[in-house]
């Protein structure tokens, strides 16, 4: 049985053996590499298939008045209509820790119950600790229907008004 | 060992490599994997609907009188779950029945979601070729016409033209499932009984006939049939006893053309899949009532009724339908072999009892049962039409004995036994696998017993 | 008596950390490997030497290793598992579903994780006839042999556990029956099997026991029991020394430091494992039937593939001997085999003696030949109920086969005696390779030969027909 070989009677340069040996142990750091990286894929959250995360269809856009909200609970957010016709749909959770922020008629705004962050019916933040306004979806508005895509909230430094969406 | 480092490298090397192309390929590998398991809920699909809702949806989901088609666009972008509910659920106040096992159907979650599969993204005429190639083909409404002399006399009857104009209605639309004289067939009851005359209302008679009835093949009829044609036709079910018998004729019965190769076939065939629960001669098991006895003949005078049992089983028994594994052909050789026996077919039959072998506590006879394994036996049982080799969904169970699994039970018999017709050949298979090892452990035993015997002594 | 290995108070922040965690420098003479292994928490699972003779691969082959290291693959791929996995009769298929097509690796996933446990059934059965045939369960070493005996049992607990989870027809009606095994119990079979089904039959509270069962209550008691199994064998003096059959027995043999010349080879041979596991298992899948249908038994009915040795007995005798007491006096006699009479010193040497390797050979020959012509006569000609039909069937289909079988081994023991003069010893190794090729024998012909209505048939038969 061979034994490490001490300094002393020690070949001079790198042996075949030392190469497959390094080699040996390099490969094998390499597929616990591999390992890892394919352990953090496996892990990813896979593509829920439901109603949140994928396109609503809110309804014909004449359904929805200028000046009013209406909440989508499936889809989570708020479905705003300004004056000017344009629609905004904003995603209800706030923006602060992530409470769902209800909408409130009588003073028009959201105000959100778990730490008082509010928001104008643009999203606009009225009082802290939101640290920025509702974050909005993407909408479209297809043959008259109003259609909402879920899948990806869209953050903003604040309201602009190529934000919104005519009929 | 000096090999150790090559070895450690060489694996680690192989280890690495295999693991970086496995990881380059996964996408292409999930895309694949989903597309494969759309593929197979798409056939499985398709076999359920050859089962279950051909019959009234139509061969190719064109629809089937006043049943709805199911292939349409606005269905393939249906609502997933409201396409979910309706299956699993029902229809109220339709002849859709509720298909789910949840709500008393008899299909599970995965079998409805291989029928939503199949209805979204699957080829209707493949389907068409399914239904047709396992035997679930609904057969076209058979209409006959009655000739003019029947009408007349029925006419003269008190209130005879409502009855004569529902003996029309019914040759034309009812024969096929309720039989000419209204004696009712494997599909449909009886509708010229005593029973029916006195149980059944004229409210319900119509409901029935307007509505249809959910969990049977009954359609609605109030898409096809005035509402007129309705209560002529409940005049006509009250009043059958008045109508004088063979007024409406039989429909054609299409022959089955008997040929030496279709007995042969068929007998084959029988002793696969038929023979274990009717007996071998059909003379029936305390599974199975017998066959060959003319109390079956005189009650399925026509070939297609038997064709029609064999095909879709009889639900609430162990008899299975047969029409998803065995071909309308298949079918069609059997049928030929049992009428084969009709001439020769006795009054009375005397059960076949045990003697096919199995644990020896569940044998039941002292017959032995001496077949020894053929060395090429004859097809053997049922074999699945169904490529991916699963057992198929929603058909009771084809083995007899205890549901709690046929090993306990023990259940039954040898393959089937050979065909005469057979001629002794070697099978290398055999030769092979019992040869060779059985020869390798006999010069084994007598080598290790030579070595002992000189051992002995020390 | 470690030398302090502080770094000095000036050295920068990085070796601190190093010297704190690392108690002394490697510098690779033999007392610094000999204390590498003693400071390291892994490697002193290990002694610091070991004979030079142990390291000999022909003669333990690495199984008890091996079995360990199938262990804690099953562990991590489990563990991964777990974060897909629903256990509740809704979702768990639906879940291999999704583990399969859309989790990223799912389906090398599993595979590795099936393939590793069946791998492992296998492997800790060879590591324990390894043990046996080599004599390595006598004193000291016999109580762990018990241990080794019981994570056998365990393994065997845990496929049959993991077998249900995936909820296809395979793990339904497997379980069915396999659980139909446990009602012939006397007296409390029935309760037995409702506790473990949670109830009359297979249902979701069945799952959710099992899930638990797999997850925590079997690899907590196996990792326990393993700890005791690996401290034992340090304990009781290490591997057995291998021995030629001629040689006598040796006292004491030249040691080899652990690191590296215990540790080399064992990382070689994992290396080669896990690249060979992971190979199959990219090529090839854990199976998958269609969803489970209480309302439709696949003909045949059959168990997991380690339980068809039973299942075949039962076939041959009534349900409690088939089922209980036959295997239950297996498992009784495989754990008396170390304090049976033992009149050989031959601890170390293969099947004990040069009589012993022919003896092995006869008695698997003549096994293999006994069974495959019991099960032949018993299926085609024999019916021992008809014969003696005065007596129940727990009689004349339990007893009386048992009574023939017992006295037959007898007779083979004393045969192996008076006619070819062997020890106690060796006798005792020559009804071991009887029953274990009969056994095994089964476990084929179950596996392999038996169609629909557990017919015999021929294998290429089976394929076509059977689920």
């Amino acid at each position: 049985m061979t034994t490490i070989s001490t300094p002393s009677t020690e070949t001079p340069g790198p042996t075949r053996r030392d190469f497959l040996k390094a080699g040996w142990g390099l490969l094998t750091g390499v597929a616990a590499l591999e390992a890892g990286l394919a352990s953090l894929q496996f892990a990813l959250p896979r593509v829920a298939a439901g109603s949140f995360g994928g396109v609503i269809v809110c309804g014909p856009a004449a359904d929805f008045p200028p000046g009013s909200v209406t909440p989508f609970n499936e889809g989570r957010f708020y479905l705003a209509r300004l004056d000017d016709g344009g629609f905004l749909a904003l995603y209800r959770r706030c923006t602060h820790l992530g409470c769902a922020v209800p909408w409130d008629p009588t003073t028009g705004q959201f105000v959100c119950p778990c730490h008082a962050s509010a928001f104008d019916s643009t999203g606009q933040v009225l009082n802290q600790p939101a640290p920025r306004p509702l974050d909005r979806f993407a909408v479209q508005v297809i043959d008259g229907d109003v259609r909402v895509d879920t899948g990806k909230p869209l953050e903003r430094d604040r309201f602009e008004p190529d934000q919104l969406v005519y009929a | 060992m000096r090999q150790h480092y090559l070895i450690g490298f060489s694996a680690a090397f192989i280890l690495t490599t295999a693991l970086g192309l496995y990881m380059a390929f996964e996408p292409t590998r999930q895309t694949q994997a989903q597309q494969d398991l759309l593929a197979h809920q798409v056939n499985e699909g398709q076999v359920l609907y050859a089962e279950d809702c051909a019959i009234c949806h139509g061969a190719s989901g064109e629809g089937l009188g006043a049943n709805p088609p199911l292939d349409s666009d606005g269905l393939r972008d249906a609502d997933y779950d409201a396409l979910y509910k309706v299956i699993a659920r029902g229809r109220y106040n339709t002849a859709m029945p509720a298909w789910s096992v949840t709500d008393g159907g008899p299909l599970n979650e995965a079998q409805i979601e291989a029928l939503i599969a199949h209805i979204q993204h699957g080829d209707w005429l493949e389907t068409r070729a399914v239904v047709v190639d396992l035997g679930f083909e609904p057969r076209a409404p058979i209409s006959v016409t009655v000739p003019a002399e029947a009408l007349d006399a029925i006419a003269t009857l008190p209130g005879g033209p409502q009855l004569a104009a529902a003996v029309e209605t019914y040759a034309a639309e009812c024969v096929a499932c309720h039989g000419a004289d209204g004696q009712g067939t494997p599909l449909a009851v009886a509708l010229n009984t005593e029973a029916i005359r006195a149980d059944r209302g004229a409210d319900q008679l119509t409901a029935a006939i307007t509505n249809g009835v959910a969990g049977t093949v009954m359609p609605a009829w109030s898409g096809t049939l005035s509402p007129e044609q309705i209560q002529d036709l409940v005049a006509l079910i009250q009043r059958w006893d008045e109508i004088p018998a063979g007024a409406i004729p039989e429909p054609p019965d299409e022959p089955i053309i008997v040929t030496e190769e279709l007995l042969a076939t068929g007998e084959a065939l029988y002793a696969s899949s038929c023979a274990r629960c009717h007996g071998t001669d059909g003379q029936g098991t305390r599974r199975a009532p017998a066959l060959n006895v003319q109390s079956f003949f005189a009650a399925y005078s026509a070939d297609a009724a038997v064709e029609q049992v064999i095909s879709l089983g009889v639900p609430g028994t162990a008899m299975p339908a047969w029409g998803e594994r065995l071909s309308e052909g298949e079918i069609e050789a059997i049928v030929a072999y049992l009428r084969a026996w009709e001439p020769t077919a006795p009054a009375v039959a005397v059960a076949q009892t045990g003697g096919f072998g199995g644990p020896p506590w569940q044998r039941n006879n002292a017959a032995p049962n001496p077949q020894p394994l053929a060395p090429d036996p004859a097809p053997t049982a049922a074999p699945t039409a169904d490529p991916t080799g699963e057992a198929s969904a929603g058909v009771p169970a084809a083995a007899p004995g205890s549901p709690s699994g046929d090993a306990i039970a023990g259940g039954h018999g040898e393959a089937a036994p050979a065909d005469d017709a057979t001629v002794s050949r070697v099978d290398w298979r055999v030769v092979g696998l019992i040869g060779v090892p059985g020869a390798f452990a006999l010069s084994i035993l007598i080598g290790a017993a030579l070595a002992l015997w000189r051992l002995r002594g020390k | 008596m470690s030398e302090p290995n502080a770094a000095p108070p000036t050295a920068p922040m990085w070796k601190k950390l190093w010297r704190s965690a690392v108690r002394e420098p490697f510098t690779g003479d033999r007392r610094s490997r000999l204390r590498l292994v003693m400071n390291n928490l892994i490697l002193h699972l290990h002694p610091s030497q070991v004979p030079v003779r142990t390291l000999r691969f022909t003669y333990s082959w690495g199984l008890g290793g091996l079995s360990a290291l199938l262990v804690v693959m099953l562990g991590v791929t489990g563990a991964m598992l777990m974060f897909v996995y629903t256990p509740s009769p809704d979702q768990a298929y639906p879940s291999i579903l999704a583990l399969e097509t859309q989790v990223w690796y799912g389906q090398l996933v599993r595979n590795l994780h099936h393939w590793a446990g069946n791998a492992l059934v296998i492997v800790a059965t060879l590591h324990l006839l390894r043990v046996f045939f080599t004599g390595a369960f006598r004193e000291p070493r016999a109580f762990n042999w018990l241990v080794g005996v019981a994570l056998l049992l365990l393994t065997v607990a845990a496929n049959f556990t993991g077998y249900l989870l995936p909820w296809d027809q395979l793990a339904y009606w497997g379980i069915t029956v396999g659980a139909s095994i446990v009602t012939y119990v006397p007296v409390v079979g029935n309760t037995l099997a409702q506790v473990l089904l949670g109830g009359p039959e297979i249902g979701p509270a069945t799952l959710l026991n099992f899930y638990a069962l797999h997850l925590s209550v079997i690899p907590v008691t196996m990792l326990f029991l393993m700890s005791l199994h690996f401290w034992r064998v340090r304990k009781d003096g290490g591997l057995s020394l291998p021995r030629r059959v001629d040689e006598p027995p040796v006292v004491k043999d030249e040691n080899v430091t652990t690191f590296s010349d215990l540790v080399r080879p064992e990382a070689v041979w994992a290396t080669v494992t896990v690249t060979t596991l992971v190979l199959w298992s990219m090529l090839v899948d854990a199976p998958l039937e269609p969803l489970a249908n209480p309302d439709l038994s696949p003909n045949p009915a059959k168990a997991a593939w380690y339980f068809m040795g039973i299942q075949e007995l039962l076939l041959h005798f009534h349900p409690l001997f088939g089922a209980i007491i036959i295997p239950g006096l297996a498992l009784l006699g495989l754990t008396a085999l170390p304090y049976l009479d033992s009149d050989m010193d031959s601890v170390g040497v293969y099947f004990r003696s040069r009589r012993g390797r022919w003896l092995a050979a006869f008695s698997a020959a003549t096994g293999a030949l006994l069974t495959v012509g019991y099960v032949l006569l018993d299926e085609f000609v024999l019916d021992l109920p008809a014969l003696l039909p005065s007596l129940p069937t727990l009689v004349s289909n339990g007893l009386v086969p048992l009574a023939l079988l017992g006295l037959g081994l007898f007779g083979f023991a004393a045969l192996t005696r008076r006619a070819f003069g062997a020890t106690r010893c060796e006798a005792t190794l020559g009804i071991f390779t009887l029953i274990l090729t009969g056994f095994v024998i089964l476990t084929l012909i179950g596996i392999f030969f038996r169609g629909p209505g557990m017919a015999l048939m021929w294998p290429w038969d089976v394929a076509t027909v059977g689920h």
